[in-house]
């Protein structure tokens, strides 16, 4: 009878990443990752630099968000759910993203019979859905990358697959059970120190997500801030107090190895450990007082909105038809708030949260309708954290935060006969950010300034580390790929949009990085100089340049 | 009969006055794998070490894990210290020790302590510091000895105690403290032979007056046209619509029977097994309610949710009722959730048209192969769920006359609402019920080859991959569906269902399923069958295919599960405690865990574990958003928040109902465990001798045993401790004796203590 490999809780090698990472890493692997940070130095927790993630799950439809209006194939596949344009300002090529503040009147611009159009991104070729009406005044700072035709090699269209993969940055690999954003924790300056590293990567979910977990060292979740704390029998402050304390030593009694007891003990002294820390924050409503600028409202009315929609009085301007985001979006608020709360109040490093309804396979609907609702709550989540950031910055500003999107795929380019879309491949990354180089800024390295910041959907070839992407149009163009003809196909491997901001942002070396996302050691890969993919032969832009 | 064997683990360390150097405060270093005796660290400190181990034979009943691996011995002046891998289910650890090794005597002094690990300090904004201290532990004796030989035995717990508590923590929702008795008395085996026949078994459940009560109004309407209506008029008197009212059976009160069942029922493994049903063909009654809701404007969403309900509760009733037929298959299985008009609407199947240049619907064609037949990849493609999903296209739901129920052409009824003198073709206006019907208007008529490739635009059919081996590899699995058109395409459906039950992936992703609910959370898709050296996980998801394969008719659920449970692996201490609970777990065990059946010593009415389970992770019954299911595994539900929950909840729970903790709304932050309320003391008094009512360590041993029946109390010693310690001091922290305090303050004692065992680690395994 074999028996389990039971790795023991304290003093160990993390392992599960060795496991993915080949041949290529090999000399480096055989070193507990503790002791390669310090080999390869970086500054990661150290320059200050944090980074919001927001889980779009169930693949959100990118060619919906970030719509190619002037490739005749995309209104030639959709019927219901065709975004309308109007106008010729999508043929522009300066002047940045259209936007209309409401003035007191309905919050998304429309026509007189209560129709949407697409916003003219003015880069002569994309709109914008109009429900993310309010990333205009993010993308016309410059301040906002959006990227289109993100996918990886052989892109799975489960989306149970394909969300491990985005989370354990190994696509195709599913032994690495630890994810991106833990590794990049692990090598943070805050790891290996008498801080807890555990605390520098935190979710506001109902689970920790793969992208956070790891073995050696448990990151941290909260179900919801605001009752993170126990009762004690007697619900009395001494009877919590010595229930506490007898539940807490607990967590280090010996015990013989099961399957998930390391895991259970760690999350346990993670329980005892931010209990204590997460007191101090006042994740409370009534201390959800955050708004925007009372000098410049940004929809035109006569008082701030608040940034957190967490009840209909705080949505927009408070009635209906000035709400900014769908009343089924105050869970996601108030997850959003904490996480952004936890970054400027803590040394944590990066938090985030999720939310799904994203798999539209039926009914998605347009301007209006489910995929719509979820548009705006991407649009004001970004427009709230730039203001937040902004106007509240206590351990951080807006330009020490980046705040990213992750969605396993993309959905067919043709509407289905349930008028919805099916599982696909490319989608579309939203990166947000003071330091991010998007319109009118000068990319990193020098040279002109941007006149757009929408990244791999625009007219003419776009040039990346001396490699061309083409958008081709039309019905058996770029929208029309795969085995069916029916897929966007890739152009940016999410890795290199991950890398650049781990890297470039956070303060990783390229060392670190090279085992934070394994992909960047593999030549074949091609994640930051772009050219041919040796894994699956097609032309991938590599890094981006946006920070 | 099996008997608890003792165990001896001898080290014998030769050692020289030179090498007991060994510093206190050191962090230890353990060795990553078990099963393989080594140096320790930094070996200079000591010449050798050398274990040895003498093998008993092993209890087949419960093969233990491994032996007990001494990683570190350690003496500092007097002070000599010992560390080992803690033996699962060691009743007892006895020390022996003397300078000569053929001599070895018993040495009592060996006590469990702390050593210092690390401190943690985290600084919060502004100045906050919180410091935290790691402790490891190690056996300790100080003496004046010289140097000597140490043997360390172990005597494990009789291994029927443990595989009694085993086999209630897999087949039900853990131990109730008379299950305990029961099942150790008649063995696990004659355990695993009841459930396995539910038929035999009385279901004392179905009269328990709470369950009864939901069962009545569950069962009740089952048809729109029995709902109890309310009648809408306009401004003239006229009737314009009738309206659904709320006395027919909602979530809440679905939700409470199921989970009143699993608390309550005595075919224990039935409740498991529905439950691992309706969440493996997993659908989500909000996405049925919002699809009525287009039906259904204007009522308070009361009739959609009453229907959507149904369509759960009808599901449900038709697993129930196939588990209790000793002939069983998973094809039977498969076909329930298919024609369930709730799977129908949730994977959208419902609104799929592939008829002329409509693209027919995907979502079902791929979760069905993904997620409840074959296992992500596992012998389908891309091409295969496109061909897939025309099948599919024309299963959708109408309103049918109730005499037509069971007609999968039915059309929709004309029968109005008595009373509607108005608006008659709404469709909420008809009387009727909704149900599973075809309608070939929108079904894609064409030929189709699924697990086919071509060559040369001539199909060849796939073949079952070599991993497989004897008797699948090799097996052509093509599925030709011939062109068919008007009725006869209801017919795609069925052969998908017929061709699926059985395939060797399904049989595998199946299996794995059912092993990683039963046994461990680590088995996975993909072994190599033909691997001489295939993993003991591998050859026990093997032995359930071949029982799969070999059943007649093929599938028969009782036979993989008697594989299972029969199998060395799952009798193996690798899988005692080896799981965590879910959220519903954790609810359900907690309330049984100490509730007896002839004193009112813990209950719940159903209802009050939703609330719970969904701050424990968004587990909300029959409405599960993700296609998957809710996770089996522990990283899917364990986190800081999660456990924060799961503590609340118990410490609620414990805390006496209308008191401070457990009084108020459910939903607010003061009373988390609503109606799940206890009576601890009631249960000591019911079961201990009165002799130790006020006994600490007695209180301790007997909570201890209920509680962690699986663990012995070599393992235990800290909990014990800790239990003590908690009982024989007020809430200061000062000594104050069980025996000397007031029959309130005895109560609330009692009732932290039940808590505090609840609260740790081990009760959150299984």
């Amino acid at each position: 009878m074999q028996t389990f490999n039971v790795i023991t809780r304290r003093g160990f090698l993390d392992r599960s990443v060795k496991i993915g990472l080949g041949v290529a890493l090999s000399t480096l692997t055989d070193i507990p990752l503790v002791l390669k940070r310090a080999l390869a130095d970086g500054s990661i927790g150290g320059n200050g630099k944090k980074v919001i993630f927001l889980w779009m799950r169930g693949a959100n439809d990118g060619l919906n968000s970030l719509i190619p209006v002037n490739d005749s194939g995309y209104a030639a596949s959709r019927s219901s759910i065709l975004i309308p344009t109007n106008g010729t300002a999508y043929n522009n090529t300066t002047g940045g993203c259209e936007f209309t503040p409401a003035n007191g009147g309905d919050t998304f611009p429309a026509d007189g019979t209560g129709k949407q159009y697409a916003l003219a991104l003015q880069n002569g070729f994309a709109g914008l859905h109009p429900s993310l009406k309010f990333l205009a005044p993010v993308y016309n700072a410059g301040e906002l990358a959006l990227i289109h035709r993100v996918a990886y090699a052989n892109q799975s269209r489960s989306h149970f697959d394909s969300q491990n993969y985005w989370e354990n940055g190994t696509p195709n690999n599913k032994l690495v059970t630890d994810g991106i954003f833990y590794r990049t924790m692990l090598q943070s300056i805050l790891n290996g120190t008498a801080k807890n590293p555990g605390l520098t990567g935190v979710s506001i979910q109902s689970a920790l997500p793969m992208i956070l977990r790891g073995s050696a060292t448990p990151m941290t979740n909260l179900t919801d801030p605001t009752r993170y704390n126990l009762l004690g029998i007697p619900n009395t402050t001494a009877g919590n107090s010595k229930a506490d304390k007898f539940m807490n030593a607990s967590t280090d009694y010996p015990f013989p190895p099961k399957m998930d007891r390391d895991f259970l003990q760690q999350q346990y002294e993670n329980l005892a450990t931010t209990l204590q820390v997460f007191a101090g924050i006042d994740f409370s409503e009534t201390g959800n007082t955050f708004t925007d600028d009372p000098a410049a409202p940004i929809d035109g009315g006569a008082s701030p909105y608040y940034l957190f929609p967490t009840t209909n009085a705080k949505n927009g301007g408070g009635v209906t038809n000035r709400y900014v985001v769908d009343t089924g979006a105050y869970t996601l608020f108030k997850n959003i708030k904490a996480a952004a709360m936890i970054l400027n109040k803590t040394d944590a490093i990066v938090a985030g949260t999720e939310f799904s309804g994203f798999d539209t396979h039926n009914s998605q609907g347009n301007y209006v309708g489910s995929h719509a609702n979820l548009q705006r709550r991407i649009g004001w989540a970004m427009f709230a954290l730039k203001q937040y950031f902004t106007r509240y910055s206590d351990k951080v500003s807006w330009n020490d935060v980046i705040v990213v999107t992750l969605s396993e795929f993309g959905r067919t380019s043709k509407e289905n006969g349930s008028k919805g879309t099916d599982h696909a491949e490319a989608g579309v990354m939203f990166v947000a950010g003071g330091g991010v180089k998007g319109y009118g800024k000068t990319p990193p390295g020098g040279g002109s300034a941007r006149t757009s910041g929408v990244f791999a959907c625009g007219p003419n070839p776009e040039v990346y580390n001396g490699t061309t992407i083409n958008w081709n149009t039309g019905t058996s163009g770029s929208m029309f790929t795969g085995t069916t003809k029916n897929y966007l196909q890739r152009a940016v491997d999410y890795r290199s949009v991950l890398g650049e901001i781990i890297r470039d942002h956070l303060g990783a070396s390229q060392t670190q990085l090279n085992s934070i996302i394994p992909g960047y050691a593999n030549t074949k890969e091609k994640l930051a100089s772009g050219g041919v993919s040796g894994i699956d032969n097609t032309t991938i832009a590599g890094e981006l340049n946006i920070i | 009969m099996i008997h608890a064997l003792k165990r001896r683990v001898l080290l014998a360390v030769n050692l020289s006055a030179e090498s007991l150097i060994a510093p206190m405060s050191k962090p230890d270093t353990i060795n990553p794998v078990m099963n393989s005796p080594r140096a320790i660290r930094g070996g200079a400190l000591l010449q050798s070490i050398l274990l040895l181990v003498f093998l008993a034979i092993v209890p087949n009943a419960l093969r233990a894990q491994s032996p007990v691996t001494i990683y570190n011995f350690s003496k500092v002046g007097s002070v000599k210290n010992l560390r080992f891998q803690p033996y699962p289910s060691a009743a007892a650890y006895t020390f022996l020790g003397s300078t000569n090794v053929t001599l070895l005597t018993a040495d009592p002094s060996f006590v469990l302590s702390p050593y210092f690990l690390s401190t943690v300090t985290i600084t919060n904004s502004p100045t906050n510091i919180v410091t935290l201290t790691n402790y490891g532990y190690e056996w300790r004796t100080t003496n004046n000895l010289p140097l000597s030989f140490y043997q360390v035995q172990v005597t494990p717990m009789d291994s029927n105690v443990v595989l009694a508590a085993h086999v209630l923590n897999r087949l039900a929702y853990g131990p109730t403290p008379n299950e305990l008795d029961r099942v150790t008395a008649m063995g696990a085996d004659a355990y695993i032979n009841e459930q396995l026949n539910p038929e035999n078994i009385t279901e004392t459940a179905d009269s328990l007056p709470s369950i009864v009560a939901l069962q009545n109004k569950l069962a009740g309407p089952t048809k729109i046209i029995d709902l109890a209506r309310n009648i809408q008029s306009d401004t003239n008197g006229v009737v314009t619509n009738v309206i659904c009212t709320s006395t027919n059976a909602s979530m809440s009160d679905l939700r409470a029977w199921h989970t009143l069942r699993a608390v309550y029922a005595k075919r224990q493994l039935v409740e498991i097994l529905l439950q691992f049903l309706e969440n493996h063909f997993v659908t989500q009654y909000s996405k049925s309610s919002t699809y009525f809701n287009g039906k259904y404007n204007g009522d308070d969403n009361i009739m959609e949710d009453r229907v959507s309900t149904q369509l759960e509760y009808l599901e449900n009733l038709r697993w129930r009722q196939a588990l209790l037929d000793p002939s069983c298959t998973f094809s039977n299985l498969l076909t329930i959730s298919s024609e369930s008009l709730a799977m129908i609407i949730y994977l959208d199947t419902v609104t799929s048209s592939g008829n002329g240049s409509n693209v027919a619907n995907e979502n079902y064609a791929r979760e069905i192969q993904e997620l409840f037949t074959m296992g992500v990849d596992n012998g389908y493609d891309q091409s295969d769920i496109t061909t897939m999903s025309r099948a599919w296209s024309g299963w959708t739901s109408e309103i049918i006359d109730p005499a037509q129920v069971g007609n999968r052409f039915a059309t929709q009824t004309t029968n109005d609402y008595p009373f509607v003198t108005n608006n008659f073709s709404a469709v909420s206006n008809l009387a009727g019920v909704w149900n599973f019907v075809f309608k070939s208007t929108t079904h894609n008529t064409a030929t189709k080859y699924i697990y086919y490739t071509t060559n040369n635009n001539v199909p060849i059919s796939k073949t079952v991959p070599a991993r497989f081996g004897s008797p699948w590899a090799g097996r052509s699995y093509g599925l030709a569906i011939p062109a068919r058109s008007g009725t006869n395409g209801l017919q795609d459906g069925y052969d998908i269902i017929a061709q699926l039950s059985n395939l060797p992936f399904t049989e595998e992703y199946i299996s794995v399923k059912l092993c990683n609910l039963f046994v461990h959370d680590g088995f996975s898709l993909g072994y190599d069958f033909t691997d001489p050296n295939l993993s003991p996980d591998g050859q026990l998801v093997h032995s359930c295919m071949l029982a799969w394969e070999n059943s007649s008719p093929k599938g028969n659920i009782r036979s993989i599960l008697s594989t299972i449970f029969n199998s060395d692996l799952f009798r193996n201490q690798a899988s005692v405690m080896a799981k965590v609970k879910t959220p519903l777990e954790i609810v359900v065990s907690t309330v049984r865990a100490i509730s007896i059946t002839n004193a009112a010593t813990a209950s719940t009415d159903g209802y009050s574990f939703t609330l719970p389970m969904d701050r424990m992770g968004s587990m909300d019954l029959f409405d599960r958003n993700d296609p998957n299911g809710y996770p089996e595994d522990a990283q899917g539900w364990i986190s800081g928040g999660t456990l924060a929950e799961r503590v609340r909840f118990i410490q609620s729970f414990c805390i006496a109902s209308g008191t401070s903790g457990h009084s108020g709304a459910q939903s607010g932050t003061g009373n988390d465990a609503g109606n799940c309320i206890c009576n601890p003391v009631l249960l000591i008094s019911s079961k201990m001798p009165s002799s130790g009512w006020y006994n600490e360590s007695s209180v301790a041993d007997y909570l201890l045993k209920i509680l962690f029946p699986t663990e012995g109390a070599g393992n235990l010693t800290l909990y014990k401790s800790a239990v003590v310690n908690y009982l024989s001091t007020d809430d200061n922290g000062a000594a104050s004796a069980l025996n000397t305090i007031s029959a309130a303050n005895y109560d609330t004692r009692i009732r932290g203590a039940v808590g505090l065992l609840m609260s740790f680690a081990r009760f959150q395994e299984q």
